[in-house]
């Protein structure tokens, strides 16, 4: 069987690093994405093996084990940050089964969380206008702006 | 009617506001604070026109506004529009924004979400005033203020209320950001935050990012900036005063929630009074 291979290119993108964590903003998209740890550290490693690394290629490079590599790279993958090179090869569910190790440790946290950016008037309010959904809707007598 | 034109610079930004001559003191009040007139031979990068009741905005487009209050509100939503999308090296992020012993605390949110009623609350306690606005981020992560008077919404329309009526005016800044609150009202809720990361702290700021995807390089270098060494706390929040009066205990303590910097809110050491409802508009 063909192992699929992931690759990942930082063009397109303007990236901050902050502690532990990365933002990635896709400026094809206008979609802003903060990736964990373990995912920040698989798609630098999948940058920088420049489209020809599998899953056991990621886990030797970074030492993160393979039930977590496979986590992250399904959560880049929805967010379009790399790519297979076989469409539909990683079966996350199938593979961390298959795997069974290493669940515990990112078990109930998101490794890639995802926002789109606001379009100006939608960051935008003041007398009159803008409003927006961020922070929820307030109706009560505190909702002074 | 005969018209003025009026230009002026605004945070860097050169623009031009044509107004019938007889609203000229009232427009000059709505324009954004620290604006400076401009020889009028001065380019700008947009023009916007006050003409009768409908507010032509710097695109071309037109509202018909119902009153000269309303009319004015327009005209200055159209300016802080442009000034927000385009001041050079600053990033506008919607947002209350107030000084505690010379660090800010940043509301970020829109509007409906009880910002400007807790950044009331804030002042009455002693708390600077910064803006009821914007933050205004530049490169390194610290704020400038926007001082605008408080635009409180009530049952019969909207109220401003200057600053000065509310407390102190701090000084010219910038200020480091101690702390982003994210929080909105909703009924019968305690103060009890959670600390965030510095991801969600950056996703909180850029929500509001006024310029997000026009600017999003120098947006994302801003409240990255922030984000690394702001404390975060999210949570719902229920009376306006009681989130306050936690807000600088919390403060005042040295023992802030747990947070990924640690970095303290420091208390104003101006005497603080009573708050009641019933002082605000």
């Amino acid at each position: 069987v063909t192992e699929s291979t992931y690759s990942a290119s930082a063009i397109g993108f303007v990236v901050e690093r902050l502690d532990d964590e990365t933002l990635v903003y896709d400026t094809g998209t206008d979609k802003v994405h903060a990736l964990a740890r373990p995912a920040s550290t698989i798609w630098d490693a999948c940058v920088a093996a420049d489209g020809a690394a599998t899953i056991a290629d990621l886990a030797a490079t970074t030492g993160v084990d393979e039930a977590t590599v496979a986590e992250a790279l399904d959560g880049l993958a929805a967010a379009g940050l790399v790519t297979a090179s076989i469409p539909g090869h990683l079966d996350r569910r199938s593979f961390v089964r298959k795997v069974g190790v290493g669940v515990a440790a990112t078990a109930g946290l998101a490794l890639v969380t995802t926002m789109a950016a606001p379009a100006p008037a939608m960051a935008a309010s003041g007398p009159g206008g803008g409003g927006g959904s961020s922070g929820g809707s307030c109706d009560g007598p505190e909702c002074g702006g | 009617l005969k018209a003025t034109s009026l230009a002026f610079e605004a945070f860097g930004v050169p623009l031009t506001v044509v107004c019938p001559q007889a609203l000229t003191e009232a427009v000059l009040a709505v324009l954004p604070p620290g604006s400076r007139a401009l020889p009028a031979s001065t380019g700008t990068v947009a023009t916007i026109r006050l003409t009768g009741l409908v507010v032509h905005g710097a695109d071309g487009s037109g509202s018909m506004c119902a009153t000269e209050v309303d009319a004015l509100h327009a005209l200055d939503r159209e300016v802080r529009a442009v000034v927000s999308l385009a001041a050079p090296g600053q990033v506008f992020v919607h947002a209350g924004v107030v000084a505690v012993d010379g660090s800010a605390i940043v509301i970020p949110g829109r509007s409906f979400t009880g910002k400007t009623t807790l950044v009331g609350a804030l002042l009455e306690l002693g708390a600077t005033y910064l803006s009821d606005e914007y933050a205004v981020l530049d490169p390194s992560g610290a704020v400038w203020p926007y001082r605008r008077p408080l635009s409180f919404r009530t049952r019969s329309g909207r109220t401003d209320v200057a600053p000065e009526a509310l407390g102190p005016v701090g000084g010219p800044g910038p200020f480091t950001v101690a702390a982003v609150i994210s929080t909105s009202y909703r009924a019968g809720a305690t103060w009890d935050p959670v600390p965030g990361t510095a991801a969600e702290c950056a996703f909180a700021l850029l929500d509001n990012a006024v310029a997000a995807r026009t600017r999003p390089g120098a947006v994302l270098a801003a409240v990255s900036a922030v984000a690394r060494d702001a404390q975060h706390l999210i949570g719902a929040r229920g009376d306006a005063v009681a989130t306050a009066v936690a807000l600088l205990a919390d403060a005042a303590s040295g023992d802030p929630p747990p947070t990924r910097s640690g970095r303290a809110i420091r208390p104003s050491p101006a005497p603080r009074r009573e708050p009641t409802r019933e002082s605000y508009p």
